[in-house]
């Protein structure tokens, strides 16, 4: 994931979005985004079926 | 209206049947009731007053045809999430406030064939992307069973309705519990039927992989009647399927292996909330379950899939609308912004992992028929206390609290009900969640069926004086 620093978010989003965020939505975005990162974390060694999402037969 | 405003759905369309009350009598005493307490539940966002009367007439004017409508005369709010033509649609969001779609999402256009009449768009946490139901541009949505608390979302107003007696049913939506969740805080019943059953044709969508669609209604026998119209192959949902619903079963559960979780979903209940539902599943082993502890595989992964991918397919769909992004509440602005910033590798090893997560709980499916389980750990909250992020935040609690035993089921795509099981000390409703495997939608309304007759949750009535 993206460097977790009010820099980085924000040029993340002005980059992508074209606007700055308030100091109170870039406190909410790290707040969010640093829950986020430990809610993901079960999926790093997660073993997954050898599923392959996106190959289905296109055009068929 | 002081009688009809409690009656069920089915008692409706059957006196209006037999016409010993016409729809547009009941429309008219639901309008002056959604007159009187709209304001202090904030439950509508548009009242389509006119347009109802109108329905009204043309569905009595059917009956009169001879035509047989299950749902004669019966009000029905409409999430505002719901397209619905000529009536304007604003998914809770500033950014539509002003949009007037030019068609009917297909649960609309199947309830209304069925003889409901639409008394309104309800109100909801803004583009369904939320569990509080508190809406900046609209307003909160009350619970009916304290106005100073919070009704639970993201399909906020329809809870609010149905359980302050607005209208017996109500359209909902659900990506990681937002017809479950209120219905549990504001003591009613929600159903999120299985992945596909139900076209979501019309809906905005918020995580299509995960989005269902599903009845609020305020007893079992309204949700199955409710979704049983509604159910059925859509071409203009590509993900929609033929399924045989069938009609609601009834009878004692002999027979029936109830799988009692032993991880995770009592974890950091409320004592209170545990013990209703444990007394709800003692309850139900009365009637001839079998209670069978079960361990629940690939917690908490499956909550981090989850995440992985209604975050980036929430940022997807909304890719459209950027540029408004800053129109839109904090807490929604942030969620698209983190779903932008979650890699695209996070969100396929989620859907890979969804594979073999689905594989394995069919698996322990083997030693049970349904799961029984707190729909929330917490009753409903006060708004003035909903907690606001700040830096340094490790956890989201009330995420856990509120949505962490409901979001699996979107994820697996299966079938679950949340109905009223208790009320706190302090009379807040609790709700007790079933589920069973997908296309099992049959088993979870007739086991709540069966538990909601044994009980009497389901009539009791918030205070809201006129």
């Amino acid at each position: 994931m993206i460097e977790l620093t009010p820099q980085a978010l924000q040029r993340a989003v002005r980059e992508r979005y074209g606007f700055e965020l308030s100091r109170t939505d870039l406190d909410r975005l790290l707040a969010l985004l640093t829950a986020l990162q430990r809610e993901l974390l079960p999926l790093d060694d997660f073993d997954c079926e050898p599923h392959e999402p996106g190959t289905e037969v296109w055009g068929r | 209206m002081s009688e009809l405003q409690w009656l069920t759905a089915i008692e409706l369309a059957r006196r209006v049947q037999r016409r010993t009350l016409s729809a547009l009598e009941v429309t008219r005493a639901t309008l002056t009731r959604l007159e009187q307490l709209n304001p202090r539940l904030g439950a509508f966002i548009t009242i389509t007053a006119e347009e109802a009367c109108r329905q009204a007439r043309a569905v009595d004017r059917r009956l009169r045809a001879g035509e047989r409508l299950p749902l004669a005369g019966v009000p029905l709010g409409v999430k505002d999430i719901f397209a619905t033509r000529s009536v304007r649609t604003t998914s809770g969001a500033r950014t539509f406030a002003d949009w007037v779609p030019d068609h009917d999402a297909a649960v609309v256009i199947r309830l209304r064939a069925a003889g409901a009449i639409m008394v309104g768009k309800t109100n909801l946490h803004e583009f369904a992307f939320g569990f509080t139901g508190v809406n900046p541009h609209f307003g909160a949505a009350r619970n009916p069973w304290d106005l100073d608390r919070v009704t639970g979302g993201s399909s906020s107003g329809s809870a609010s309705a149905v359980a302050g007696g607005l209208c017996p049913l109500a359209l909902g939506s659900d990506t990681g519990g937002s017809i479950r969740l209120p219905a549990a805080l504001c003591g009613h019943v929600g159903l999120k039927p299985s992945y596909g059953l139900v076209s979501r044709f019309g809906a905005t969508a918020l995580a299509w992989s995960m989005d269902h669609i599903g009845p609020m209604t305020r007893t079992v026998a309204d949700a199955a009647l409710m979704f049983a119209l509604m159910a059925g192959r859509d071409e203009r949902d590509a993900t929609s399927i033929d399924h045989r619903v069938g009609r609601l079963r009834t009878g004692d559960l002999r027979g029936l292996r109830l799988g009692i979780p032993d991880n995770y979903f009592f974890e950091g209940a409320d004592p209170e909330v545990a013990a209703a539902v444990m007394t709800a599943t003692r309850r139900l082993r009365r009637l001839g379950a079998r209670l069978v502890r079960v361990t629940v595989p690939h917690l908490p992964a499956i909550i981090a899939a989850h995440r992985a991918i209604i975050f980036p397919e929430a940022a997807a769909a909304h890719q459209g609308w950027r540029d408004r992004l800053p129109e839109y509440g904090p807490d929604v602005r942030a969620n698209i912004l983190a779903g932008h910033l979650i890699p695209a590798e996070t969100y396929l090893t989620a859907q890979r992992a969804r594979r073999r997560m689905v594989a394995d709980w069919h698996d322990m499916m083997r030693a049970c028929d349904m799961l029984a389980m707190p729909t929330a750990l917490l009753p409903a909250l006060e708004i003035a206390h909903l907690p606001v992020p700040r830096p340094g935040d490790q956890s989201r609690p009330l995420a856990r609290q509120y949505v962490g035993n409901t979001c699996p089921f979107n994820l697996l795509g299966w079938p679950a009900l949340s109905l009223p099981c208790g009320f706190t000390r302090s009379g807040l409703p609790i709700g007790l969640q079933l589920a069973a495997g997908w296309g099992d939608d049959a088993t979870v309304l007739r086991v709540a069926h069966a538990y909601e007759r044994a009980t009497d949750w389901h009539q009791r009535r918030p205070s809201l004086p006129l």
